[in-house]
């Protein structure tokens, strides 16, 4: 997660081609253009902000697209599906114990006799409530902490980055196992809430990063020089600009969360009964791998379908912000 | 050089110490003697005695300074389950865990950069878009999930064969008397699956990285250059683009140090290794407080040690860093 975004190229988009030959569009005309819309009009070009380009590149994005409708497709099911579906989570249907999958039980029944699809349906609900939980609380964390290191720099910047680099050198998984073991049977919120705690940091790097380099650029200094506040500052120059790595992130650690939150599950830390969720239902299915291989091997693929979805998007969201990533060579 | 090794060797060392802190108050969020408390047949006088040999009753700085000058001689104290000294428990179970997570890294990390580099080189290949698929199927699995998938196509192939082929359960064969050879030969079949598991997680995340920095470099004038003045493409891609593309991959292996302990204590649980995992998932579900402060203090400084020696190796790759 915290790859690329060190080395990426701090040149603005706006001083892309002057090179090429072409005039280059002096700054009042720019002006005109924006003040004055329909000049562009006249001149048969509609006016792009960023953002419309941004969702021209992801919508463009094949991958990323079947990825975002097969997962929008996956939520919607979890969410409402359990509803519609023949069998609760919590029914045990009668004389059907540990049957293959079927016409009836695509995802087969499980020893008591509870139906796998409805189970699976029930758990992935869960583990997204979980995931989103972690992605909202994570980035909160992160960009305030980024933010004010980035932007305040000095000592302010030296301790919340020491604070950063102490909570990377335990193991995340390692430290979540020995504080789930005090409170995850506090509940699903206080479990995300954990999660959360350990998902910030490669986010609290990355946007100090931006804000270091974005401080330093004119159109700040034209800001601070018209007597913008601090806030101001922050909240209407820097932040817009770096909505990409944010959005990006938040959409990984969604990722992130639902793997952290299956393996905790797994060691018996995670998500305690009469609670359920993806990880822990493959988890259940470990032992029966062998011989009632589909309650291990469907909710896993479930599981990996999901996650493997939300990477593409995410991949596909870093290209549209970041189309300088892409390197084509000639 | 000497002053670049030694300014971050200082650095380091208040990293440790806070490190140490923080294991012994994580470690001690939990109550050792709840058990104790809820037992009916044990007098509340028995509970101050032993609050008072666990040094329960004092505030928790005092506690931590009996605590780390005891560590810093080398008394972690005893396991409260087996009264064995910690440090004794954890002298045999580190080589266990350490083999299987140099092996499973060092072999994550040649095969990933070599995948890497390959597609970088290809890119838009079939190669490149099979690598690239690869790394995210991998990357969006559970780590106990493709351990156990590994696990039972193991044992259906030692079924479907009729005889053991692959191992799946336990770090060697008990008992078995081999001679040097042999053991090792046991070892490393033992470890088969298990690092498997791990170097096919640990692979997908360095073969991308290393994709993106190779195509950096690939991109970089000094390429064009290299071609321009009539160099050979192997010895461009060899010499020029890839010793450079190596470095920043030096610092993602350290990070990921962490999450392969993570992975290592997972894999561990799935083939019933009797490692370091296994031993913290024993401590924390007993609340068996020296062997977890035993445990985290010795992962931290195993952890910030390799960063060390990463950061170290980042200046001796690139003399920028140590300048700068």
């Amino acid at each position: 997660m915290a790859d690329d975004t060190e080395r990426r190229p701090a040149t603005p988009p706006s001083e892309a081609p002057t090179a090429t030959g072409q005039e280059v569009p002096s700054v009042e005309r720019l002006a005109d253009f924006d003040e004055q819309p329909h000049l562009l009009e006249e001149l048969g070009v509609e006016a792009r902000s960023q953002w419309r380009m941004v969702l021209g590149r992801f919508l463009g994005h094949r991958l990323a697209m079947v990825s975002l409708c097969l997962l929008v497709f996956m939520f919607l099911l979890s969410l409402a599906g359990g509803r519609f579906w023949t069998y609760g989570y919590t029914d045990r249907v009668p004389g059907a114990f540990s049957q293959p999958p079927s016409l009836s039980h695509p995802f087969g029944t499980n020893e008591i006799g509870r139906d796998g699809f409805a189970m699976v349906l029930r758990g992935a609900q869960k583990s997204l409530q979980v995931a989103m939980i972690v992605a909202v609380v994570s980035t909160l964390i992160g960009t305030i902490m980024g933010a004010l290191a980035g932007y305040y720099r000095g000592l302010l910047d030296a301790v919340l980055m020491r604070v950063t680099d102490l909570f990377l050198i335990f193991p995340a998984l390692v430290l979540l196992i020995v504080l789930a073991r005090e409170f995850s049977t506090q509940g699903i919120l206080t479990l995300a809430l954990l999660i959360s705690a350990f998902g910030w940091m490669s986010l609290a790097r990355i946007v100090r990063g931006e804000f270091l380099s974005l401080r330093e650029r004119e159109f700040v200094e034209a800001a601070r020089a018209l007597g913008a506040s601090d806030r101001r500052i922050i909240f209407r120059h820097l932040l817009p600009n770096a909505t990409g790595p944010i959005i990006v992130n938040a959409t990984l650690l969604v990722a992130v969360a639902v793997l952290i939150e299956a393996a905790l599950s797994f060691l018996g830390f995670g998500v305690q009964p009469p609670d359920t969720s993806l990880g822990k239902l493959v988890a259940d299915g470990v032992p029966a791998a062998r011989t009632r291989w589909w309650l291990f091997y469907l909710p896993g693929l479930y599981l990996v379908v999901i996650v493997l979805c939300v990477n593409f998007v995410g991949d596909g969201l870093r290209d549209a912000f970041d189309p300088q990533q892409q390197k084509v060579r000639e | 050089m000497t002053g670049f090794i030694l300014r971050r060797f200082l650095i380091s060392i208040p990293l440790v110490i806070v490190a140490s802190f923080v294991v012994f108050v994580l470690a001690s969020l939990g109550d050792p003697l709840a058990e104790l408390r809820m037992n009916p047949n044990v007098s509340e006088a028995t509970i101050r005695v032993r609050e008072a040999q666990l040094n329960l009753d004092r505030p928790i700085p005092v506690r931590y300074g009996l605590w780390i000058s005891d560590a810093a001689r080398g008394d972690l104290g005893r396991s409260s389950q087996t009264n064995e000294p910690v440090w004794d428990i954890l002298k045999r179970r580190i080589p266990v865990t350490l083999r299987l997570v140099v092996a499973a890294s060092i072999l994550a990390a040649l095969i990933g950069m070599a995948v890497g580099v390959v597609a970088a080189v290809r890119q838009y290949s079939k190669f490149d878009y099979g690598a690239t698929f690869a790394a995210f199927v991998f990357f969006s699995m559970p780590v106990f999930w493709l351990a156990a998938v590994l696990k039972d196509v193991g044992i259906r192939i030692n079924q479907a064969v009729g005889r053991r082929i692959f191992f799946t359960v336990g770090e060697a064969t008990p008992g078995l008397d081999a001679g040097f050879i042999g053991t090792w030969m046991d070892r490393l079949g033992h470890m088969l699956l298990p690092a498997t598991a791990l170097i096919l997680i640990q692979m997908a995340a360095l073969s991308r990285f290393q994709r993106a920095s190779m195509l950096d470099v690939i991109n970089s004038d000094y390429i064009r250059t290299a071609r321009a003045k009539g160099l050979s493409e192997g010895r461009v891609i060899v010499v020029h683009a890839m010793r450079n593309a190596l470095i920043p991959v030096t610092t993602l292996l350290a990070i990921d140090f962490g999450a392969i302990i993570g992975g290592a204590i997972i894999t561990e649980t799935i083939f019933s290794w009797r490692g370091m995992g296994v031993l913290f998932l024993d401590a924390v579900a007993h609340r068996d407080v020296n062997v977890i402060q035993g445990w985290l203090l010795v992962t931290a400084i195993s952890v910030i040690v390799f960063n060390l020696i990463a950061d170290i190796l980042y200046g001796v790759l690139d003399p920028r860093i140590r300048r700068g």
